[in-house]
């Protein structure tokens, strides 16, 4: 879509854009914004991807986009908030010209655009360093539009990706262009009756008085002659021509509510225009909050009127906002990203697994126990406050995007560690636990810097139901992180093996061997119920219990081996090294399931494709190939004739036995 | 003979023969999932999950013979019953584990009655439209419509099995008692397109049936075939039958009009659909759809209803369930007349698998529990 977007701008607006963006001037850093500006400034709401969310939302993800990073590190050392990088990209275009907000993963992607590239291959560029190729860069990615998604190499990805970003950049620093602006119209007109102005009118002037016009033309229609009428609409038209030019850029933020609670779009200036001149429908008090944003373009210089100004924009929208029931959530959304919950947890859980490593090394003491779980409890506490937020922010169940899997799987799979933690106090599910929690956050972390857009996105038709997301996405999502964790445990189990950690401690692996075999029998039964719910739901909404569709499979598979797994060990073809190193196989196949399947790109499951971790999932498969290969080392060892006596025998029993 | 009997009782029941069986299903449907993106998934559910036997290509190159997902489900279903329900002790101590295998060999049931007794299509109507029968994805039959006047008074229809295993050079005779004329059916393409060969021998008006390679989508198969019409006296006609022709053959034999058409299956259902009103709703300011609703009105003999499909809300009447799939046209404009499709299905196991989830939920859930409160007892006595 944005491509499309992005085509129909530069076919439109190529030589427009180049021309606003050779103005070049001196430019003087602004005055700094205080923070009750800020705070107000943040907390605007603003309709965005479907949903309204708070401006502070839309601008940390439009500059993580642009800059790979939610906050921008200036020369002299200065850290930019989003929001106040994005009221100095609104306010100070000129400023925000200058700022290398732009990553380039490789520098390639800027030359092929005949931009003078920087000496470091992965690296941060300003507009005006990309000005000189804009057009270049541009036609480029008209180009590379054409090309199929999944044949596009990652240098072309990258140039469109960069002219996206530029592109989006461009309305924002030209957005206020029409507060600048001021209409005229021709003499001896009915128009210029309106407007009487010399100076000419303001944008939000004109929309307040010529839809007047074109009403008292429409009711003379019969009286007035055809040369006058003629004179008159064309006045309009070409007033209404010169709005939509100045407004041009005001496309992109919809900050203005309608009071009608029956129009679901909020308005952006330039939507303002349309909506004027539809003198079919009565007139909408919009167009007043269009006059409060030209003013505060006019004291952006002023910091205190600018506040106060701000103060009686965000009071107006909030109460519209709050008579449609779009209000009551943005101090909570607000509040769920300044508490930055998932960092401090990520870190917390890097802490965490220090402090239990360290632990090892002391004897055992009952506070010492403690502390360990409390480091662990305490990021864990605040990964589901963060989920609990976004549960209260969008109404809906925990998971309802691949993002959203991330944060449940890492929840579920540390709460189930310290659950057993908690039960045989070895120590050992508890850095189970802590590994799996900073991993999961780590990976949160890259696929939200990976994708830039919204983790709260609007859903499509067919997930907007919470029944069946809180039923069969949480069951099966809760069945990957029992996979996970029995793998996690299964790692403890054959590496303490192979390096003789606590070697002959038949205790310490009897008694990882059953927590495994304990989340074994726990992810069975999600994943079995899970699958099944999903095929209940698919019923309900495609016609059809089972379409191996690749996700389901990919949850079909993970039930099958969980099946393998517990019949193999009830069957004694196993013991529990071979428990081990098939819940290690497990999570391989939960991998597989949760990301592989995705990078087929084909299936139902559409809204859960994703590219780009090709690479990552291979090193994690063949890291996982080789815990297996060494799991059989082990294996050769213990069959030792010393050992030889541990290995069970087979029998072929009933399919049920205890 | 008894202790043979028992022999195989025992392999049948046995652990090993069920981890065999799982861990060939479980090849089976990785190899399924992957094979998608290259060949569909018509073709792969026709070839692995719907087949005895298959042989598939490792890496591309290396034919691994394997048994196909009907013959395993029906395996798995034997060391079910065996190993799982007769040979089970039936106690007190695991009772979750006896009803847990109750409900997956409900599950196989139920996908064994799917597979053999359901049907499915597609029903598609603009506003206003009204319809009692629904189309077929894939399959496709040969409607004859015999005409009096301009009236069509008798249809006869070739079903989908007389063609689908129509090799390209055989030819099927096929006539009807009531039909003055016998049919021969050759050249069927289940993908196809016509094209223009004034010198082929066997062109019809200079026109070819040319054989396409199949789809990946399978719905976008368009089959074609020669078709002569041999009257108990007088000429044959040769013809072409192709499914994307705008109209059908005719032929006029002992005075009377006939018209010939291949087309994808129609099944009649005993009631009637209009669509009154479809809604669709993005959500604001993106194409991103939030809802499609069809505002329909069903009418069975004298009695009309009116319904709301939506998605994840279908309508179930006799048997038959509708769901919203989909709408059109894609480019319409705010003013253009819209319509909606329906996904109609009649599957007698409809529900049964709602009723598995639930016995096996409850089955795993009791031997868990009964498992977890063994663990815990056990730990207490550790620490104690």
């Amino acid at each position: 879509m944005k491509q499309w977007v992005l085509v129909a701008w530069i076919a439109a607006g190529i030589a427009t854009g180049s021309a606003l963006g050779q103005q070049r001037s001196p430019v003087q850093a602004p005055p700094q914004w205080d923070q009750e500006t800020l705070r107000l400034a943040a907390a605007l709401p603003i309709q965005d991807s479907g949903r309204v969310k708070p401006l502070d939302t839309y601008a940390q993800f439009t500059l993580l986009r642009f800059n790979g990073m939610r906050a921008l590190r200036l020369p002299g050392g200065e850290r930019l908030t989003p929001i106040a990088w994005l009221l100095n990209c609104l306010f100070y275009p000129e400023t925000a010209k200058t700022y290398a907000h732009f990553i380039v993963d490789n520098s390639e992607a800027v030359s092929a655009a005949g931009i003078v590239a920087h000496e470091n291959k992965r690296d941060r560029y300003s507009y005006n360093e990309l000005l000189p190729g804009r057009e270049r860069l541009f036609e480029l990615a008209r180009q590379y539009t054409q090309i199929e998604d999944k044949k596009r190499t990652p240098i072309e990805q990258q140039v469109l990706n960069l002219a996206n970003n530029v592109f989006e950049f461009e309305q924002l620093i030209h957005f206020f262009d029409f507060a600048e602006a001021r209409f005229r119209a021709p003499a001896g007109t009915a128009l210029a009756q309106a407007l009487p102005e010399a100076e000419g009118v303001s944008y939000s002037e004109a929309l307040r008085r010529a839809p007047d016009v074109l009403l008292t033309l429409r009711s003379q229609n019969a009286a007035l002659s055809a040369e006058v009428l003629e004179r008159e609409v064309q006045a309009l038209s070409t007033l209404m021509g010169e709005m939509d030019q100045a407004a041009v850029f005001a496309q992109g933020l919809a900050l203005l509510p309608p009071r009608d609670a029956a129009v679901k779009e909020w308005r952006s200036p330039a939507d303002m225009l349309a909506v004027a001149f539809d003198v079919s429908k009565p007139r909408e008090e919009t167009v007043g909050l269009v006059a409060f944003l030209e003013e505060l373009h006019r004291l952006r210089d002023d910091r205190p009127a600018f506040r106060a100004q701000l103060a009686a924009f965000h009071e107006q929208v909030k109460q519209v906002a709050e008579a449609r029931g779009e209000y009551q959530k943005i101090p909570i959304e607000v509040f769920f990203y300044r508490g930055k919950f998932f960092f401090y947890s990520q870190w917390l859980f890097v802490l965490s697994f220090l402090l239990i490593a360290l632990s090892w090394l002391a004897p055992r003491r009952k506070w010492l126990d403690r502390t360990v779980l409390a480091t662990v409890a305490l990021p864990t506490v605040l990964l589901v406050i963060g989920i609990s937020l976004r549960c209260i922010i969008r109404e809906r169940p925990p998971v309802s995007t691949l993002y959203e899997t991330i944060l449940f799987i890492t929840a579920v799979a540390v709460l189930m560690a310290l659950l057993m933690e908690f039960v045989n106090r070895q120590r050992i599910a508890v850095a189970v636990g802590s590994v799996l929690g900073t991993l999961g956050m780590f990976i949160a972390y890259r696929y939200e810097l990976k994708e830039g857009v919204d983790t709260m996105p609007s859903l499509v038709a067919v997930l907007d139901t919470n029944f069946w997301l809180s039923t069969h996405v949480t069951t099966v999502t809760t069945g990957y992180a029992a996979g996970m964790l029995s793998g996690a445990i299964a790692h403890v189990y054959i590496l303490g093996k192979l390096f003789h950690f606590r070697k002959g401690d038949i205790t310490f692996y009897r008694t990882l061997a059953r927590m495994c075999y304990g989340v074994l029998c726990f992810g069975l039964l999600f994943a079995t119920v899970g699958t099944i719910l999903g095929g209940i739901w698919a019923n309900y909404s495609w016609g059809r219990f089972w379409g191996w569709d690749p996700k389901e499979n990919g949850a079909l598979m993970i039930v099958l081996w969980n099946l393998v797994i517990l019949h193999a060990r009830m069957g004694r073809y196993i013991a529990d090294l071979g428990t081990a190193m098939c819940a290690v196989v497990l999570a391989m196949i939960v991998a597989f399931s949760w990301w592989g399947v995705n990078l087929l790109g084909v299936g139902l499951h559409s809204y859960g494709f994703t590219s780009g971790i090709m690479n990552m999932l291979m090193i994690y498969w063949i890291a996982e190939c080789a815990v297996i290969a060494l799991g059989l080392c082990v294996y050769w060892r213990e069959r030792t004739p010393r050992n030889a006596q541990q290995t069970p025998s087979r029998r072929a029993g009933p399919a049920v036995s205890s | 003979m008894t202790k043979l009997f028992k022999r195989i009782f025992i392999f049948c029941a046995s652990y090993g023969f069920a981890i065999v069986l799982l861990t060939f299903l479980l090849l089976l449907t990785l190899f399924g999932t992957l094979e998608q993106v290259d060949q569909g998934l018509y073709m792969v559910q026709k070839k692995y999950f719907e087949s005895y036997f298959v042989v598939h290509d490792l890496f591309g190159v290396i034919p691994l013979p394997l048994p196909g997902v009907y013959l395993l489900l029906a395996l798995l279903f034997i060391n079910l019953v065996c190993g799982a329900i007769i040979r089970a002790p039936k106690n007190w101590r695991q009772p979750g584990m006896l009803i847990a295998h109750f409900g997956i060999i409900f599950l196989v049931l139920a996908g064994f009655v799917t597979y053999h007794f359901s049907s499915s299509g597609y029903m598609r109507l603009y506003e206003h439209q009204s319809a009692n029968e629904y189309v077929s994805y894939y399959d496709w039959e040969i409607a004859i419509t015999e005409y009096e006047g301009e009236k069509a008074a008798r249809q006869f229809t070739i079903p989908n099995d007389v063609l689908a295993d129509l090799a390209p050079t055989t030819v099927r005779t096929l006539y009807h008692a009531e039909l003055p004329f016998e049919l021969q059916i050759s050249g069927f393409a289940p993908n196809a397109a016509p094209r223009l060969a004034p010198q082929d021998k066997g062109a019809v008006d200079g026109v070819i049936i040319e054989r396409l390679k199949l789809d990946t989508n399978a719905e976008a198969n368009i089959a074609g075939a020669y078709i002569l019409v041999a009257p108990k006296s007088g000429e044959t006609m040769k013809g072409i039958l192709w499914g994307g022709a705008i109209a059908p053959w005719l032929v006029t034999v002992g005075g009377k009009d006939y018209a010939l058409d291949l087309r994808h299956t129609r099944t009649e259902v005993p009631f009637t659909i209009r669509l009154d009103k479809f809604i669709r709703e993005l959500h604001p300011r993106t194409g991103i759809a939030s809802n499609f609703e069809s505002e329909v009105t069903k009418t069975e003999g004298e009695i009309s209803r009116q319904v709301d499909i939506k998605m994840n809300e279908p309508l179930r009447h006799r048997g038959y369930t509708f769901f919203q799939a989909s709408w059109g046209p894609e480019n319409a404009g705010p003013n253009d007349k819209l319509f909606s499709v329906f996904s109609v299905v009649r599957n007698p196991a409809d529900q049964w698998p709602l009723y598995a989830c639930l016995i096996i939920s409850g089955g795993l859930l009791v031997h868990f529990l009964q498992k977890l409160f063994r663990y815990l007892r056990a730990e207490n006595r550790r620490h104690a």
